[in-house]
C-alpha cells in the first residue's frame, strides 16, 4: 500500500531533476512536450513557480465567427458581447462562439496557471449557460473568473454574487423580500464557501437569512449588468445561528441595502471552514483525491492559516503547495486522472500537429475541440450541475468518475483519429498529429529501446509496463523486413523521400496509437 | 477518504456473514433470473405536486401556488380515481395508468430530509440513512449478492452479461461497488469497443498504481463484456413507431438502447436511465399559460419514453419481465416562488409501471394546510428504503436477511406488486 513519506509544506530542496519538472508541468498546464520542457528546463523550481504563477494578459474579446445564421447587429470580426439580445437563434449560436473562444484561449495560453485556475475556478463557483440562455452574460462570468483566477477569492465571491450570469443561474435576480428565493445563498454556503461536508455546522434558518440580506438585486438585459433595487431589499434584520455567533446583519434600506451583502461575505470569510474548504478543493485539483485526516491536519490546515493570513489571496496558497515537498513526494506522481480537457487539449498540445486551419486564430477547430471535449463529459461553460464535475466532489471515487467503459472507449477513438494520415476531419478542415518533428526531438530516436524509454517519459506520467514496452518495440521494428533503426535513418537521411517518410510515419502512428490507449497516458 | 479502506471495511462484513451469498445465490438460479428493473431518474428534484394532481382541495392548492397551479379544467382525470389528476403533458401515462399498468406511490422521501441536491442524490442512491454517509450504491450491494467478488470470476458461464447497464456516458453511485462500479456504461450515441489491454507493470508505485489498476479493471470488464454488448446492439430490432426522431428526447433515445439490449438477450437485471433538468426554480411553467413551460416539456419527455418503451416491450414479448420505476432526489415546495417556480422541498410521488405492478396509487393524497409558510414541505408517507426493499423482495425475490443487509435495518413492504 502506497504511504505518503513528506507532509511538509516547506520548500522542495532534492536535486531538481526532469522528473519534478514534468509533475510540476503536468498539474499546472494542458499538455506537456518538448516546447515546454525546453522552455522550463534550465529554471529552478522557484523560477518555475514565478512564471506559472504570473496572470496571462486579459484576452481579446469573442467575435463574430462565420456563420449560417445572420446577426444583423454584428457583422463578422465584430465583437458581440456588448450587442443586444437578439433571438435564441442567435443566441445559441453566440453560446458555441463563446465555448470555442474559451477553447482557444486554453490552446494559446502562456506558462502560466491562469487557464488551469480559470478551469477550477468554473468547477467551484459553478454557472450553467444552458440555464443563464445570454452568452453575454456567461462572457461576463468567464471574464471575471479568468481575472481574479489568481487574485483573491474574497473578491471573486463577493463580485461572483451578484454577476449577471450568476443572478440569473441561481435565481438572485427573483430573490425579493417578498418572495424570498434560497437558491444561490444554500449554494453560496454549501459549495461555494463554507461546505456541507456532512457536518453540523450552518442551519436551514441560516441558508433563509442569506437570501433575505442578498435580495434586491436584477439583471438589467439592456444594460447587461447587475442592478440593486432598494425597494425589492428586505429592510429588517437578519439573525443568524450560533455557527456565525448568533450575528445580526442589520436591516438597512434605499442603496445602502447593498451593504449587507458585503456584510454577509465578511461573515462568511471569518469562519475559518471557508478557507479550509478551498484549500481542500485546491488540493484535490492539483495534488490528490485522497484526504485523510493526517493531510487534513499537516497541509490543508497550515494552508488555509496563510490563505486566511493573506487575506484569500490565491497565488501564495498555490506558491507553498506547488513548491512543496509534500507535493513532489513520489507517491503523488501521476495519480489524477486526466479531465477531457487535459486528455484532448493535452494531446493537441504536447505533439505537432498539421492542420489546414491556424490555431491561433481560428474558430473552426476550437468548436470541434470543444465538441470533443463536450462528448468526453466536460462540457466547458456547462458543468453538468451547480457542484460542477462529480471528478471532483464525488467520493471515493472522485477523479475516477472521469472512466467507464464508455468514456475510455471514446477517449482512445477520438486520439486514433488524430494519429490517422487523414487525421480528424470537420466539414473540411482537418487536424491530424505529425509525429516525425516530435520525433527528432529525441536524442537517439534510432534505438528503439532507448527511444520508447524516452517517449513514455515524456506523455505518460507513470511507468508502463514491459508488456506494452515489447508490443510497441514490435511496432516500431519486430516482424518487419527492416529495423526501426534503418527506417529512422533513412528517413532523417532524405526528407524529400516520400516512400522513406511514409514508411516511418506509419510506424509512428502504430506506435503512438498504442501508446496513447495505454492507461498510464490517462494519468497526469 | 481512502478508497483502500472503505474496501477493507466492506470485506470485513462479508466475511462476517458469507452466508448472504450462498443464499442470494440460490435465489438467483431459480425464478428471478429473467427479471429486469428499469429505474428512472429524474435529476433536480421533480414537483410531484404538479405531477400527480391532488384535486381534493384544490383550493388550497390555488393559494399556495396561485402562478403555478394547473387549472382544474386542464387537469387530466384518472378513470377510477376521482381525487387525482394529472399533468396535461402526461397523457401517455395516463393511458397506462387507465389500462391498469402504472402506479403511483405517494409521499416517497426519508426521515430528516436534506435539501441539498447532492447530498440527496446520494441518500437516494446508496440507500444510507439522511445522517450515514455511504460509499456503495444500493443496488450495487445487492448485486453483489448475486455477483459473489465482482469482478473476480466474471462473466461467468452462469453469468455471461454484465450485472447492471448505465445508460448515458457517465457511471452512477448506484452501482458503485465495494471493488468497482458494477455497472458497464453504455453510451447510446457511441459505438460500443472492445480495447485492447496488456499485461500490468509489476513496477507500480505510489497511488497512480492503484488508479491505473482501476483503469485496467474497467478496461478489461469492458472487454470481457463488448461482444455480448456489441452483439445484443447489434440485434435488428423494429422500434415502436412512436419513437420522437434521435435526438429529440434523451430519455426516449436511452430507453430505446435498454430495448436493444433486453432484445438482443443480456441477462442484465437492472438498467438505470435519466432525464435532466427538474431543478425548476425558475419558468417551471410560462407565466402565461401555467400548463406549459420547463416542467411540461420534461413531464412530456418522460411520458412520450415511457409509452415508446412499452410498446417495445410488447412488441418484443419482454412486457412480463420488467418493470419501471422513476425517482428524483427530492420533490419540491408546496409554495411557489415568484420565479414562476418551485424550491427544493422534501417527499415525492413515484410511478411505477409494468403488468406486475398493482396499479393504482398507494398512499394518500397529500394535505395542503390553509396556513403555510415558503418552508412548508409535504409529509412523508413511505420511507424510500421500503421502496426499495419491497422492489426487492417482490420483483427480484431476494430474502429477508439479503434485504436488511442491502437496505440498512428493518422497513415495512408496500403493496406495490400484484399478489
Amino acid at each position: 500500500m502506497p504511504v505518503v513519506s513528506s507532509y511538509s509544506l516547506a520548500p522542495f530542496k532534492e536535486e531538481w531533476k526532469t522528473e519534478h519538472l514534468l509533475h510540476l508541468l503536468r498539474r499546472c498546464l494542458f499538455g506537456i512536450g518538448h516546447k515546454e520542457i525546453s522552455f522550463f528546463r534550465d529554471k529552478t523550481l522557484e523560477q518555475c513557480i514565478h512564471v506559472l504563477l504570473r496572470q496571462s494578459p486579459p484576452p481579446s474579446l469573442p467575435i463574430q465567427e462565420d456563420s449560417d445564421v445572420e446577426d444583423p447587429l454584428v457583422p463578422k470580426g465584430k465583437v458581440w458581447v456588448n450587442a443586444p439580445y437578439e433571438n435564441d437563434l442567435i443566441e445559441n449560436r453566440r453560446g458555441l462562439m463563446l465555448k470555442s473562444w474559451w477553447l482557444g484561449e486554453i490552446i494559446n495560453r502562456d506558462y502560466s496557471l491562469t487557464e488551469k485556475l480559470t478551469l477550477f475556478w468554473h468547477n467551484h463557483f459553478v454557472t450553467e449557460m444552458d440555464i443563464v440562455k445570454d452568452s453575454r452574460y456567461s462572457y461576463r462570468y468567464i471574464a471575471m473568473l479568468r481575472s481574479h483566477s489568481l487574485g483573491n477569492y474574497k473578491k471573486l465571491i463577493r463580485e461572483g454574487t451578484t454577476n449577471v450570469a450568476m443572478l440569473v443561474y441561481l435565481n438572485g435576480n427573483t430573490n425579493s423580500k417578498d418572495e424570498p428565493n434560497e437558491n444561490f445563498s444554500r449554494e453560496l454556503l454549501e459549495l461555494f464557501t463554507i461546505g456541507k461536508e456532512n457536518k453540523e455546522n450552518y442551519t436551514e434558518e441560516d441558508v433563509k437569512a442569506a437570501a433575505r440580506v442578498l435580495c434586491g438585486w436584477k439583471d438589467d438585459k439592456e444594460k447587461i449588468q447587475a442592478q440593486f433595487h432598494p425597494e425589492l431589499h428586505d429592510p429588517d434584520d437578519k439573525q443568524f445561528s450560533s455557527f456565525f455567533d448568533n450575528h445580526t446583519i442589520k436591516g438597512r434600506t434605499g442603496a445602502e441595502g447593498i451593504t449587507e451583502t458585503d456584510e454577509l461575505i465578511d461573515l462568511i470569510f471569518k469562519k475559518t471552514e471557508t478557507a479550509k474548504f478551498v484549500c481542500r478543493n485546491l488540493y484535490r485539483w492539483f495534488v490528490s483525491d485522497r484526504i485523510d485526516e493526517t493531510i487534513e491536519t499537516k497541509i490543508i490546515e497550515p494552508l488555509s492559516r496563510i490563505f486566511i493570513a493573506e487575506n484569500f489571496e490565491i497565488a501564495p496558497v498555490l506558491k507553498t503547495l506547488l513548491s512543496s515537498q509534500h507535493f513532489f513526494d513520489s507517491v503523488f506522481k501521476g495519480c489524477i486522472v486526466k479531465s477531457p480537457v487535459d486528455f484532448f487539449i493535452g494531446a493537441i498540445q504536447q505533439f505537432d500537429v498539421i492542420t489546414s486551419s491556424n490555431l491561433k486564430r481560428d474558430h473552426v477547430p476550437w468548436l470541434q475541440f470543444y465538441f470533443y471535449t463536450a462528448d468526453l463529459s466536460m462540457d466547458i461553460g456547462n458543468p453538468p450541475s451547480v457542484a460542477g464535475w462529480a471528478a471532483y466532489y464525488q467520493a471515493p471515487k472522485f477523479h475516477q468518475w472521469w472512466v467507464n467503459s464508455a468514456s475510455l472507449g471514446l477517449r482512445t477513438k477520438i486520439l486514433n483519429g488524430l494519429c490517422t494520415s487523414e487525421g480528424l476531419i470537420f466539414n473540411g478542415p482537418y487536424i491530424r498529429f505529425d509525429f516525425p518533428p516530435f520525433v527528432r526531438q529525441f536524442k537517439n530516436a534510432e534505438d528503439t529501446d532507448t527511444f520508447i524509454e524516452d517517449c513514455a517519459e515524456l506523455i505518460c506520467a507513470v511507468k508502463i509496463s514491459e508488456d506494452s514496452k515489447s508490443k510497441l518495440k514490435q511496432l516500431l521494428s519486430g516482424n518487419q523486413t527492416d529495423s526501426w533503426k534503418a527506417v529512422w535513418n533513412k528517413f532523417t537521411a532524405d526528407a524529400e523521400d516520400a516512400a522513406a517518410r511514409e514508411v516511418a510515419e506509419e510506424r509512428l502512428r502504430m506506435f503512438f496509437k498504442k501508446m496513447m490507449s495505454l492507461p498510464e497516458y490517462q494519468m497526469i | 477518504m481512502n478508497r483502500k479502506l472503505f474496501i477493507r471495511n466492506s470485506a470485513i462484513a462479508s466475511a462476517l456473514y458469507p452466508f448472504l451469498n450462498t443464499l442470494a445465490s440460490c435465489n438467483s438460479k431459480t425464478v428471478s433470473q429473467n427479471r429486469i428493473l428499469v429505474l428512472i431518474q429524474l435529476v433536480g428534484g421533480n414537483d410531484g405536486l404538479n405531477t400527480l394532481i391532488p384535486l381534493d382541495n384544490y383550493k388550497n392548492i390555488i393559494q399556495a401556488r396561485p402562478n403555478l397551479f394547473i387549472p382544474e379544467n386542464k387537469v387530466l382525470n384518472l378513470k377510477g380515481s376521482a381525487l387525482n389528476g394529472l399533468h396535461p403533458a402526461l397523457g401517455g401515462i395516463k393511458d397506462l395508468y387507465e389500462n391498469n399498468l402504472l402506479s403511483f406511490v405517494q409521499g416517497v422521501g426519508y426521515e430528516n430530509p436534506n435539501y441539498s441536491h447532492f447530498r440527496s442524490s446520494d441518500i437516494f442512491l446508496t440507500g444510507a440513512e439522511s445522517s450515514k454517509v455511504l460509499y456503495t450504491g444500493w443496488m450495487a450491494r445487492f448485486l453483489e449478492t448475486r455477483y459473489n467478488n465482482y469482478p473476480q470470476g466474471f462473466p461467468s458461464a452462469e453469468h455471461p452479461d454484465p450485472p447492471a447497464i448505465k445508460v448515458g456516458d457517465t457511471g452512477s453511485f448506484l452501482f458503485q461497488g465495494k471493488a468497482m462500479d458494477m455497472s458497464i456504461v453504455v453510451d447510446p450515441s457511441a459505438e460500443f469497443s472492445a480495447p485492447e489491454i496488456d499485461a500490468p507493470s509489476n513496477q507500480s508505485t505510489g497511488y497512480a498504481g492503484e488508479e491505473v489498476k482501476s483503469i485496467r479493471e474497467i478496461l478489461l470488464q469492458t472487454n470481457r463484456y463488448s461482444k455480448v454488448i456489441q452483439n445484443a446492439l447489434g440485434t435488428s430490432i423494429l422500434h415502436s413507431k412512436l419513437y420522437p426522431e434521435t435526438g429529440k428526447n434523451p430519455l426516449a433515445d436511452q430507453l430505446k438502447t435498454v430495448t436493444k439490449l433486453i432484445k438482443g438477450g443480456l441477462q442484465t437485471s437492472v438498467y438505470l436511465v435519466d432525464l435532466k433538468g427538474f431543478d425548476t426554480h425558475s419558468d417551471q411553467v410560462d407565466s402565461s399559460d401555467t400548463t406549459k413551460g420547463s416542467h411540461a416539456d420534461l413531464l412530456q419527455k418522460l411520458s412520450q419514453a415511457i409509452t415508446c418503451f412499452w410498446d417495445d416491450m410488447n412488441q418484443i414479448g419482454r412486457e412480463k419481465d420488467v418493470i419501471g420505476m422513476t425517482f428524483s432526489e427530492f420533490g419540491r415546495r408546496i409554495i411557489s416562488n415568484a420565479a414562476y417556480g418551485t424550491d427544493h422541498g422534501a417527499s415525492q410521488p413515484i410511478m411505477f409501471f409494468g403488468s406486475h405492478i398493482k396499479p393504482g396509487i398507494t398512499g394518500t393524497n397529500p394535505v395542503i394546510p390553509d396556513q403555510l409558510t415558503a418552508s412548508d414541505n409535504l409529509q412523508m408517507q413511505f420511507d424510500f428504503k421500503s421502496v426499495y426493499s419491497t422492489v426487492l423482495k417482490n420483483w427480484f425475490h431476494a430474502d429477508e436477511i439479503v434485504i436488511k443487509d442491502v437496505i440498512s435495518g428493518s422497513h415495512p413492504k408496500i403493496n406495490i406488486f400484484k399478489s
